[in-house]
């Protein structure tokens, strides 16, 4: 092909992430008559997520698919979708990252060298399991030992609310769940199901502390050197299959909850309040307000309400 | 696995014939850079073992996890990687096959040794920028836990390679006469400018220019003796730079993150434990013990080494701290006893092979790294198979020796027994503490080595009263350079991975082995003999990594599991690893035993034999791997 690009991913090939990207390379590689070939690279094949930021930075890789909480390391602000409690729920989500905030991030992102080729995919709303007590209330997060991925939204969450938290790698989770180094963890339900952490874990919070998307994001020189007309249709089919891909989430959550409660995990409900309540006798969101600066504060508590 | 085999290394032979004197001021000043890199290398390696202890005792004992100390592990980590591979090339002893080398005359010899260095320099001089660009650009990243510009860590890159240049033009003056050391620089600038004026031609070849780089241009760059990390390297650079549009920087990026890996910050500690268990007798006393239990039977000692490498393995991550610690012990009784010097030395590589599974192991760590398999699963499922591989071991010992005279051979009394055992119970607890302290809960799999190391001292101190103050910082200097030796191969080979990845090689591979017929079984059969072969020829480990990310998927979607395939597939590495005339393993026994190569060429055969058996039943019986395994 005249013009050959990479897309890479970390989600497994048979996540909806990659298959609904995998459909918008092949529409748009027949949409430019076979002038632009896009690879997809699924599960990390081309490096870890951190690496792969520098990669689409520096133009090894074109097109990069991020969960925001991770590419906060580089643009600070993209870690706000993952504020403590800040969304209820799906609308107030794309309320948000459709309209003001999502554009205020993406502009933010556009200041660097890479930029978002189309609207956020979703990643899902973060639950916690535990293999001991479950949690109802904050009350009962005081002391409980969590492992949390090394993001200091996430980190600085468990820690205001008083819980203990730990981070350990990815690939040995299973194990100190097992072995109890932990007692629990928080992840979206796709996770704990393809992880198979319901096999050392007994219930499941739904907590929805944190919401989480991945946004694709392209190396800017690499897509400025290609036509006009070629941007818009890779752009056009991006955006497509994010549309896709949010509602196969969607659907797949409500299945996703059946098929953990009949692998033994016991679903509970959590008053959302209680926790936010806790937090706001914190300096906890005051503290990520100065952080991430008053304008995109303002954005996010036109769809959350007062935060603290 | 170090390579101090019986040819002149990198750094060659201060000592060999023809030498002019040394230049004085070059000697100072390798000295002063040696002094430079060592001390900062051997306190990294002190730091990080602090680091993990603090952030279990503060999880586990105080309930009160860190945040940061995996995140400070990790940017030390690359540090003591970067620092830990300059002192081994100043050593000579990154990893290289002197299979070929080692047959020619020692002129022939030495002017070889001068190119592998000479290719060296140049590997290093085309990657000093990007690295330097790569720390750079990191200036806008900052690391999540501890919130501080991801530079700090970065900038061991450019800094370490720097070094190494530096390192690498002394050597190449050091150990050569100047007109022979101009000669090899000038032999690679030739080569190397003149792929660069071929070029643009190079470009139309397409995916063939993944045969002429990395299957021809590695190939002759192993052969020659220039070391496997920098043979990588060399063909790595080259392939993204002639024939592709990516920026070179790439080559740095996937460096960093092959050698600063968190779970491969076990690499370190487990040598340094190796080390230790063999410095402060506690190696010593399993050895005795089990002596003076087996000792009077036929074939007896080598059912102990047997035995004994089992054991030490089960503490230590490193095959040459392993075979150091336990060969010296039995040797000289064998001997007299009439072993052949041939087949101890055999026996002795054989039995490395044996033990590659047992945990803590290297390879098991690097498939836990290179494919998320879990680490403490591996370490669960690898203590079996290495007891099967044993027995096969056993069996052609029991066969061997069933003539043995043992008219001089006194029993040990059962007094003696007893006591011998009181003695080593505190050094075989060691291995079951490792074990508790994982199942427990106390530590994951990578920060386990800690509390063996902490175990050891005070073992050492109080127990065995042995501990050699002045030993400790030489200690702690070789592990920091076996573990950069190590580290460096995988960082080189993580960046040939992405090339061979993003050409679309490795799916095409992948693919291809997907649809051989039989299913499981063929694919078993096929991925043995392959890494018998890549174990032979590059050293397990950097195999693990070009290939693991690939096949372990198959191995899912064929129905094996991944940790009977993880066992199966080191074990035939090992088999390659300790094979001669190309296994690099074999030449460490050699060296270690300091036996000749060529004494154990014909009795290593049978024992080789022995351990495809073992092979075989461990394919073909997946509990044995996954029995324990939930
Ligand atoms: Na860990
Ligand atoms: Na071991």
């Amino acid at each position: 092909a005249e013009f050959e690009l990479k897309y890479a991913t970390g989600q497994d090939p048979t996540h909806p992430i990659n298959l609904r990207a995998k459909e918008a390379l092949d529409r748009i590689r027949e949409a430019t008559s076979g002038r632009v070939n896009i690879k997809l690279f699924p599960a990390n094949q081309l490096g870890s997520d951190t690496d792969l930021l520098t990669q689409v930075r520096n133009g090894s890789v074109e097109f990069f698919n991020l969960s925001s909480l991770i590419l906060a390391t580089f643009v600070p602000v993209s870690g706000i979708t993952s504020v403590g409690f800040a969304f209820k729920n799906y609308d107030d989500v794309w309320k948000a990252m459709d309209g003001e905030l999502g554009n205020y991030i993406r502009a933010e992102i556009a200041k660097t060298p890479i930029f978002t080729v189309s609207k956020i995919w979703d990643n899902g709303f973060r639950q916690i399991t535990s293999s001991g007590k479950e949690i109802k209330t904050a009350a009962d997060l005081k002391g409980f030992k969590v492992r949390v991925p090394p993001a200091p939204p996430l980190t600085s969450l468990f820690t205001a609310l008083e819980a203990a938290p730990s981070p350990i790698n990815f690939n040995e989770l299973y194990t100190a769940l097992q072995t109890k180094v932990v007692e629990g963890q928080e992840n979206p339900l796709a996770i704990i199901a393809t992880a198979r952490l319901y096999e050392v874990q007994k219930s499941c919070s739904l907590t929805g502390h944190v919401w989480d998307g991945y946004w694709v994001l392209g190396n800017k020189r690499a897509f400025q050197k290609l036509p006009q007309d070629v941007q818009q249709i890779i752009t056009r089919e991006i955006d497509k299959s994010a549309t896709d891909q949010r509602a196969d989430i969607a659907k797949l959550t409500g299945t996703l909850k059946a098929d953990l409660k009949a692998k033994g995990i016991s679903f509970v409900d959590v008053q959302q309040d209680d926790f936010r309540k806790k937090l706001a006798g914190t300096s906890f969101y005051s503290e990520w307000k100065s952080k991430y600066g008053a304008e995109a504060w303002s954005l996010l508590e036109k769809v959350s309400g007062k935060l603290g | 696995m170090n390579i101090p085999s019986d040819d002149p290394g990198l750094a060659g032979s201060l000592h060999e014939t023809g030498r002019r004197e040394p230049i004085a001021w070059v000697e100072q000043l390798n000295k002063a850079i040696g002094i430079l890199v060592e001390v900062p290398a051997a306190l990294l390696v002190l730091a990080e073992v602090i680091v993990l202890l603090m952030g279990v005792t503060s999880r586990y004992v105080l309930h009160q996890p860190l945040g940061w100390s995996d995140e400070l592990a990790s940017i030390l980590f690359l540090w003591l990687a970067m620092l830990g591979s300059i002192v081994a090339f100043q050593r000579g002893e990154h990893m290289r096959m002197t299979a070929i080398v080692g047959k020619l005359q020692p002129r022939s010899r030495a002017f070889l040794d001068l190119i592998a260095i000479a290719a060296a320099i140049a590997f290093l001089a085309f990657v000093v920028h990007p690295a330097y660009e790569f720390a750079q650009d990191e200036v806008y990243v900052t690391t999540p836990a501890m919130g501080i510009v991801n530079s700090w860590r970065a900038a061991a890159l450019p800094i370490g390679l720097g070094l190494m240049l530096i390192v690498g033009v002394l050597q190449i003056f050091r150990i050569g006469r100047l007109k022979d050391a101009f000669l090899a620089l000038a032999i690679v600038a030739v080569v190397v400018g003149g792929l660069a004026l071929v070029g643009p031609l190079l470009k139309s070849l397409g995916n063939w220019n993944l045969l002429l780089f990395f299957v021809v241009g590695v190939g002759a760059l192993v052969l020659l003796g220039v070391p496997i990390a920098f043979s990588f390297g060399l063909a790595t650079f080259g392939y993204i730079a002639l024939t592709t549009t990516t920026p070179t920087v790439v080559v740095v990026g996937r460096m960093d993150e092959g050698m600063s890996h968190l779970i491969l910050l076990a690499v370190p500690l487990f040598v340094l434990l190796g080390l230790l268990i063999e410095m402060t007798g506690i190696a010593r006393a399993m050895v005795n013990f089990l002596a003076n239990l087996l000792g009077h039977v036929k074939g007896g000692l080598s059912y102990v080494l047997i035995g004994a490498m089992y054991l030490v393995s089960g503490i230590s991550g490193s095959k040459a701290a392993d075979m150091a610690a336990v060969a010296p012990a039995l040797f000289p009784e064998m001997r007299k006893r009439g072993a052949k010097p041939g087949d101890l030395v055999a026996l002795l590589s054989a039995t490395g092979a044996q033990t590659e599974t047992i945990p803590p192991s290297l390879v098991l760590i690097t498939i836990g790294s290179a494919t998320g398999v879990s680490i403490a699963a591996l370490f669960t499922g690898g203590l079996l198979p290495g007891v099967v591989v044993g027995v096969t071991l056993g069996a052609l010992v029991w066969w061997r020796y069933r003539g043995e005279d043992l008219s001089g051979v006194r029993k040990a009394s059962a007094r003696e027994i007893g006591k011998s055992l009181l003695v080593a119970i505190p050094a075989l607890a060691l291995p079951v503490i490792i074990r508790a302290a994982v199942v427990e809960g106390v530590a994951t799999a990578t920060e386990v080595s800690t509390i063996g190391i902490v175990y050891a001292v005070v073992a050492g101190l109080l127990i065995y009263r042995q501990f050699d103050w002045k030993r400790v910082y030489p200690m702690l200097v070789s592990t920091a350079a076996l573990s950069g030796s190590i580290l460096f191969i995988i960082g080189a080979a993580t960046g040939m991975a992405w090339a061979l990845t993003q050409s679309g090689f490795s799916t095409a591979l992948a693919d291809a082995m997907k649809a051989l017929p039989g299913g499981a079984v063929t694919f078993m059969a096929v991925s043995v003999v392959a890494f018998i072969i890549l174990g032979s020829v590059l050293e397990g480990i950097p195999a693990i990594v070009l290939l693991g990310p690939l096949l372990f998927p198959i191995a899912r979607q064929v129905g094996i599991h991944e940790v009977h395939y993880a066992m199966v597939v080191t074990l035939a590495m090992g088999i390659g690893l300790f094979a001669p005339p190309f296994g690099v393993g074999y030449y460490a026994a050699c060296a270690i035993s300091r036996i000749h190569p060529n004494e154990g060429m014909k009795p290593i055969v049978g024992y080789m034999v022995a351990l495809f058996v073992g092979v075989v039943i461990v394919a073909a019986v997946p509990w044995i791997s996954t029995g324990f395994v939930k």
